[in-house]
C-alpha cells in the first residue's frame, strides 16, 4: 500500500541531502586558486582549438532507437513472466508470436548491417 | 496523501512549464524528463506500481535518453523566441479552454465508486467491455502485476500483438531513416 | 509508524545503509588495490595504517581539501548535477534489496529500508537515471575525452540495460514474481543459478557492463580517454562518481545474489550452516560477487567498442530471448 513509499520517501530526502552536501563541502573545504591553464580542458597538454560538442557516429542515435523498442518489449515480458503458470500453454504461444516477430525485427536490423559499427 | 498528491502534481505542472519556457533545449528535455517521473509518482500514488515502473523505465529511462542524445549532439543554439503579445494570450486561451472541456467531458466517462480514487470503477455500466473493478485489496492480493498480466494476456491479447508489430515497424523505420549510402554496396 | 517500522527504526535503517554503502565502497578501492597488487606479484598500499587499512580514510581527507576545478566553458548547472545523480541514483536502487528476514519476539524484521511488490522493476528503473548522470556529466564538461566517455558510456548502459533485463525474466518466470523476497523465497528448494545458469551469465556478463568495467570499460579506457567521462572533475566531486561506480558494483552483485544465488538463505538448509544470521549470508555471497569482477578485471583485456556493441546485441540478447523461451515452455507444460 501506499505507507510502503514513505521509508524511500525519506531514503531520497537523505540521498539528496547526501548527494548535494558532499560536493559543496568540499568546494567550501578546498582551496581556490584559478588561473586561465584550469581553466581550459584537458587535451594532453595541447590548447583545445574548438568546441568539444559536435555530431557524432549516427550508430549512436540507431543504438538508442533500437533501445527504445527491446526495452518495451522487455516491460511487456515481465508482467508475463510473472503469470506464467496460469497462463500455461495459451501464454507460450502468444508470447512466442510476440517474440518471434521482435526477433525477425532484429533480424532485419543486423541484416542490414544497423548493428555495425565503423 | 491528498497533499502529496498536490505537491507532486505542482512540480509536474513547474517542471512542464520549463518544458515550454526554457531557452536551451537540453533543459527544455531534462524538464521533460522531471515532468515524466512527476507523472510516474502521481501512479505511485495511486496505486499502480507497475504503471509506475514503466513509466520511469520507457519515458524517463529510454524515450528520453534518445532526446536527449539527438539535442545534446547536434547542439542547437539557442531558440530565437517570438515575443509575447495580445495574440499568444489568445491562443493559450484557447488551448486552456479546450483542454479544460476535454476534461469536464471525460469525468462523465468516470464514476468513482466508494473506494475513492484508489478503487476508480472506469467506464460505464452499459458498456461492459470496459467495465472492471479491481478492490484495491484483491489486487493487493493477487499482486499489481499479476493483475495487470492477467488482464493484458486475456482479455486484450489482440492489442498486445499488434504492439509486436507497431514495434517491428519501429525497427525497420530507425534503420531506413539512418541508412547509409554505401549500405547498399 | 512508516511502512512497517516504528520511525526511529527506519532512520536507523536509512544511516546504516547510506554509511554502510559508502564505506563499503571505499574499502573496495582499498580491495580493489590489494587485489590486483596481489595478481601483479606486487604488496599494494600498506603505509596507512596496518595492512593499508586507514588507506580510504586517507583518500577521502585528501579528495575533500582538493581544488575544485573545473573547465570555464562548462554547462555550470549539469557540471553540478552530473556527480550527484551518478551516486544518488546507486545509493536509491540499494533501498529496494532484501538483505533477509528476522523473527524477534513476534516482531517480523525485514533487513530491508523499502519493500514494493515491484521491487525488481523500481532497481531497473531508479537505475536508468544512472545513465543520464554519466552523459550528462560529460557533456557538461565540454572536453573531447569527456564528451566521448559519456557518449561511450550512455550508449554501453543501455545497450546492456535490456541484455540484463532480458537475463533477469529467466528468473522472474520460475519465481512467479517481481518481489525481491518471494523470489528469494521461490529458491529454497534449489537456487536459481541451478535452474537458470545460462540466465546467471548472461546477468553477470552484463553486470561488468553496466558498472563500466574491465573488460567493457571502454568509457574511462585510460589510453584514449585518459579518464572518460570524469576526466574534468576534482575533489569530491571526482569522488562521487568513483562513489558511484563502486555502490553501482555492490548493488549489481546484490541483485545476482537475491535473484540467482539464493539471497539470504544459507546454502546448506540445516545445522550448522544456517546458524549463520542471513545478512551475513547475504553480503558474504555479495563479497564472492564482487572478488570474481575485481579478478576478471585484472585477468582479461579491454575489448574494442564496436566487439563490445556487438556482443551485446548479437550475442547477450538473442540468447536471452531463447533462455526466456525455453524456461517459460518448461515451467508452463509443468504447471
Amino acid at each position: 500500500m501506499l505507507s510502503d513509499y514513505a521509508p524511500i520517501l525519506v531514503f531520497l530526502g537523505f540521498v539528496l541531502l547526501f548527494a548535494i552536501g558532499v560536493p559543496s563541502l568540499s568546494a567550501a573545504l578546498g582551496p581556490r586558486k584559478p588561473s586561465p591553464a584550469k581553466d581550459l580542458p584537458y587535451e594532453s597538454g595541447i590548447v583545445p582549438r574548438e568546441s568539444a560538442r559536435r555530431r557524432f557516429s549516427v550508430s549512436f542515435y540507431v543504438t538508442a532507437m533500437l533501445f527504445i523498442i527491446f526495452d518495451v518489449e522487455s516491460i511487456f515480458l515481465f508482467p508475463w513472466a510473472t503469470i506464467v503458470r496460469q497462463l500455461k500453454v495459451f501464454g507460450i504461444v502468444e508470447i512466442g508470436i510476440f517474440i518471434a516477430t521482435l526477433l525477425v525485427g532484429l533480424l532485419y536490423v543486423w541484416r542490414k548491417g544497423a548493428l555495425r559499427w565503423d | 496523501m491528498t497533499l502529496l498528491l498536490g505537491i507532486v502534481m505542482l512540480l509536474a505542472a513547474i517542471s512542464a512549464l520549463g518544458v515550454v519556457l526554457s531557452r536551451q533545449t537540453l533543459y527544455s528535455a531534462l524538464s521533460l524528463v522531471v515532468t515524466l517521473s512527476m507523472v510516474a509518482v502521481i501512479f505511485l500514488l495511486l496505486n499502480a506500481q507497475f504503471l509506475f515502473a514503466v513509466q520511469i523505465i520507457i519515458y524517463a529511462g529510454a524515450v528520453m535518453v534518445l532526446f536527449v542524445f539527438i539535442i545534446a549532439l547536434l547542439n542547437p543554439e539557442a531558440e530565437d523566441r517570438p515575443a509575447f503579445d495580445w495574440r499568444s494570450w489568445i491562443g493559450i486561451a484557447a488551448v486552456a479552454g479546450i483542454t479544460i472541456l476535454v476534461f469536464v467531458t471525460a469525468r462523465n466517462g468516470i464514476t468513482y465508486n466508494d473506494g475513492g480514487l484508489r478503487g476508480a470503477q472506469i467506464g460505464r455500466v452499459s458498456d461492459p467491455y470496459h467495465t472492471f473493478s479491481f478492490p484495491p485489496d484483491a489486487v493487493n492480493a493477487a499482486g499489481n502485476v499479476q493483475t495487470v498480466a492477467g488482464q493484458l494476456f486475456t482479455t486484450f491479447i489482440l492489442p498486445f500483438e499488434i504492439t509486436s508489430l507497431l514495434l517491428l515497424v519501429a525497427a525497420i523505420g530507425a534503420v531506413y531513416l539512418t541508412r547509409r549510402e554505401h549500405s547498399g554496396s | 509508524m512508516i511502512g512497517g517500522d516504528e520511525w526511529w527504526v527506519l532512520l536507523i535503517k536509512i544511516v546504516v545503509v547510506v554509511l554502510g554503502l559508502v564505506t563499503i565502497a571505499a574499502y573496495l578501492t582499498l580491495a580493489e588495490r590489494k587485489v590486483s597488487a596481489r595478481i601483479q606479484l606486487r604488496i599494494g598500499p600498506n603505509r596507512v595504517g596496518p595492512y593499508g587499512m586507514l588507506q580510504p580514510a586517507a583518500d577521502a581527507v585528501k579528495m575533500l581539501f582538493k581544488e575544485n576545478t573545473a573547465p570555464s566553458n562548462r554547462d555550470r548547472l549539469l557540471f553540478l548535477v552530473g556527480p550527484s545523480l551518478a551516486a544518488g541514483a546507486a545509493l536509491l536502487s540499494f533501498a529496494f534489496i532484501p538483505l533477509g528476514i528476522n523473527n524477534w519476539f513476534n516482531y517480523q524484521f525485514h533487513w530491508d529500508v523499502g519493500h514494493a511488490n515491484v521491487g525488481l522493476l523500481f532497481i531497473l528503473g531508479v537505475s536508468s537515471y544512472g545513465v543520464y548522470a554519466l552523459f550528462l556529466g560529460g557533456w557538461a564538461a565540454n572536453s573531447k575525452y569527456s564528451l566521448l566517455g559519456g557518449l561511450r558510456a550512455s550508449a554501453q548502459l543501455i545497450s546492456y540495460e535490456m541484455a540484463v533485463a532480458f537475463a533477469l525474466i529467466g528468473a522472474v518466470i520460475i519465481a512467479g514474481s517481481l518481489d525481491l523476497e518471494q523470489i528469494v523465497h521461490a529458491q529454497q528448494g534449489a537456487w536459481f543459478i541451478v535452474l537458470q545458469p545460462l540466465a546467471f551469465l548472461l546477468y553477470f556478463t552484463g553486470a561488468f557492463a553496466e558498472t563500466n568495467r574491465a573488460p567493457f570499460d571502454l568509457p574511462e579506457a585510460e589510453t584514449e580517454l585518459v579518464a572518460g567521462y570524469h576526466t574534468e572533475y576534482s575533489s569530491l566531486r571526482f569522488g562521487l562518481y568513483f562513489l558511484g561506480e563502486y555502490v553501482n558494483m555492490v548493488v549489481v552483485s546484490s541483485i545476482a545474489t537475491t535473484l540467482f544465488l539464493g539471497g539470504w538463505l544459507p546454502i546448506f538448509p540445516f545445522h550448522p550452516f544456517d546458524w549463520i544470521p542471513g545478512p551475513l549470508w547475504f553480503l558474504g555471497k555479495v563479497a564472492v560477487l564482487i572478488f570474481v569482477m575485481m579478478w576478471v578485471r585484472w585477468t582479461f583485456p579491454r575489448l574494442r567498442y564496436d566487439r563490445l556493441m556487438s556482443f551485446g546485441w548479437k550475442v547477450l540478447l538473442p540468447l536471452g530471448l531463447v533462455n526466456i523461451l525455453i524456461t517459460g515452455t518448461v515451467v508452463a507444460l509443468r504447471a
